[in-house]
């Protein structure tokens, strides 16, 4: 009893979540993950040599020796780098400079970027943009599309928490596209690198998320007090679930079978007065045989052995289960009352349904 | 009424029901356990040391501060990045970081060059030693390495399709970590402990893609999915029943 008690009381907290996981895992298999990442969208740059700052030709009219900020006048500069590394920002060549970083992207982290040729520190991060990092940070917004022709807003700042980046701990721009799926483009302020395209993919892929992390604060984790209290509370419902099935297996209850074997009975009412033969299933419960032949008996648990009101009288001294002597008096037991849910066809002959009382 | 939704409820749980206890059990480990520490981000320390102190110009500045008499001699950098890039100019991205406690260039062009800063050799692979290092040095708190082993064909399959030949350092714990580093630029690839290898498990069983562990749009996946749904659906019925419905009433089929 107490086994039904807790699978009642615990699916009657958990149920919604039951259907949201279910629900959203179906439909997240559903999701295109290409799209949803942005990958359909995404240019990837494949960064140029930097051989052109070495080779004497025409363009570069003799070509410089130490054509950017040497090593030492950076050290200097910024004692506290860890790692220095020179790319391009956009077409620019650039010194990327490590503070610190997590070992994600998304954490908090702490780099500088500084012009390589002349040295000037480049400060994308700066609300108020000045006009030509403005459009260099549309311009990477541009180039990292796939998608021309569309009208673009003016990049915004954002700081975390970020609404479509839950987990980003940095600053980031945000440039909306106004194309049929609504794409914006991030770029993390430090360092000026596209770190997502959003599209409205992506936005339905994270909602299913957030429900099914029931990642309500939006932390971007399931590693949350919500989803583990109700993590808990659904494993003590399905073991119950399983150990209530388990148990009536062992009582008898449920029988699997290759073949339907099927049986003979007598049943006598107050309605029927000289029985009625009835011919089904021997494995199947005396309640449901009767439910099924239209033999009207009370049943308001519907099987469950909660309920007590599917009372019958065998021809037999049939053992007792648990729910019958719950529901039973002992000396009604002994005149072979038993409850009709918890026994099967064929442990009987004959059936005795008592007048309505 | 009841009794029919009783029995599909039974029925459909006899299928699905061991499936709602794995859903059930592998996703409370998967939300207990905080997913930065199944990275290995509590093993692995993501400070390292900065450039500053091997560096020639640093070293001038602060020898004319009095408190710097007793400066250690230590070795500095002596190549510059554009003495590397005037020798591989093709190259398309360079930096200086560590290697061990070694600053060096790592730089791409047609393929990935290591270049130690101080001397300027090119360090072509990482010995067996060199590899142990980086890895001691890489972990928090000290650490007892139990084997180090060179990966190059038979990838365990913890390792995914990444690239090989790769150094695999296995450390003593109950966590047993693994650190594996790439054999040519020794930058660390992955890391893989006990509770990631678990974790790996248990999300092969809540997706039930026991082979790849990728997909989770696989029919098995949908189909109980659907009758779980179904089997959901009834269990709310009868919970519903029994909540209101508890004044006896005649039910018949
Ligand atoms: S139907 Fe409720 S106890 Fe049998």
């Amino acid at each position: 009893m107490i086994l039904k008690n807790i699978h009642k009381w615990v699916s009657l907290v958990v149920f919604i979540q039951l259907f949201i996981w279910m629900g959203t895992g179906f439909l997240l298999g559903k999701v295109d993950g290409n799209k949803a990442a942005g990958r359909d969208t995404l240019v990837r740059q494949s960064p140029a040599s930097f051989s052109r700052f070495y080779t004497n030709d025409s363009v570069t009219k003799g070509a410089l020796k130490s054509p950017f900020v040497s090593i030492n006048a950076l050290t200097q500069q910024y004692p506290l780098a860890t790692q220095i590394k020179l790319g391009y920002l956009f077409n620019q060549p650039i010194y990327k400079l490590k503070i610190f970083a997590g070992q994600h992207n998304y954490q908090a982290s702490n780099y500088k970027l500084i012009d390589a040729i002349t040295g000037e520190l480049i400060d994308l991060s700066s609300p108020v943009l000045v006009a030509k990092h403005a459009m260099l940070i549309s311009a990477i917004a541009k180039t990292s599309t796939k998608k021309n022709g569309y009208a673009m807003s003016s990049p915004a700042l954002l700081q975390p928490p970020i609404e479509e980046l839950p987990r980003e701990r940095n600053a980031v721009w945000q440039v909306n596209i106004d194309d049929e799926s609504q794409t914006s483009v991030y770029i993390r302020a430090q360092t000026g690198d596209v770190i997502a395209h959003v599209n409205d993919e992506t936005r339905w892929r994270d909602l299913l998320l957030m429900l099914h992390f029931m990642d309500y604060t939006e932390q971007g984790s399931f590693n949350n007090w919500f989803i583990k209290v109700f993590a808990l509370l659904t494993l003590l419902l399905s073991s119950s679930g399983l150990w209530w099935i388990y148990r009536l297996f062992k009582d008898g209850q449920i029988k699997l079978t290759w073949f339907i074997r099927n049986k003979t009975v007598l049943v006598r009412s107050s309605e029927t007065s000289k029985g009625q033969h009835l011919r089904t299933s021997a494995n199947s419960s005396i309640l449901n045989s009767l439910l099924t032949n239209n033999i009207s008996i009370q049943a308001v648990c519907g099987g469950g052995g909660i309920c007590g009101t599917c009372k019958f009288k065998a021809d037999v001294q049939l053992a007792a289960s648990a729910a019958d002597r719950k529901h039973i008096t002992q000396s009604e037991l002994d005149l072979g009352y038993r409850l009709a849910c918890q026994h099967l066809i064929k442990e009987v002959s004959v059936i005795g349904l008592d007048k309505r009382k | 009424m009841v009794a029919m939704i009783r029995r599909y409820h039974r029925w459909l749980m006899l299928f699905v029901g061991l499936q709602f206890l794995v859903w059930s059990f592998s996703g409370l480990y998967m939300v207990l356990v905080d997913i930065h520490s199944i990275h290995g981000e509590d093993l692995v320390t993501a400070k390292q040391p900065v450039l500053a102190p091997w560096t020639e110009g640093y070293q001038k500045a602060k020898k004319s501060t009095l408190q710097s008499l007793q400066q250690q001699t230590r070795q500095l950098i002596s190549m510059d990045i554009n003495d590397v890039l005037s020798k591989y100019p093709n190259a398309s991205s360079i930096s200086l970081g560590w290697l061990a406690n070694k600053p060096v260039y790592r730089l791409t062009s047609v393929e990935a060059i290591v270049i130690d800063a101080i001397t300027g050799d090119v360090i072509n692979s990482i010995s067996k030693n060199l590899a142990a290092d980086i890895a001691l040095l890489s972990v928090d708190g000290s650490r007892e390495i139990q084997g180090v082993n060179l990966i190059t064909d038979n990838p365990p399959s913890e390792i995914g399709f990444r690239r090989l030949p790769l150094w695999r350092v296995d450390f003593v714990g109950i966590n047993s970590p693994t650190l594996y580093i790439n054999y040519t630029t020794g930058e660390i690839v992955t890391v893989r402990q006990n509770t990631w290898r678990i974790f790996d498990v248990l999300w092969r069983l809540h997706i039930m893609d026991y082979y790849e562990g990728e997909d989770i749009n696989n029919w098995l996946l949908n189909v109980f999915t659907i009758s779980g749904l179904l089997a959901a659906l009834s269990g709310l019925i009868l919970l519903w029943f029994r909540l209101f419905k508890n004044n006896p009433v005649e039910h018949t089929a």
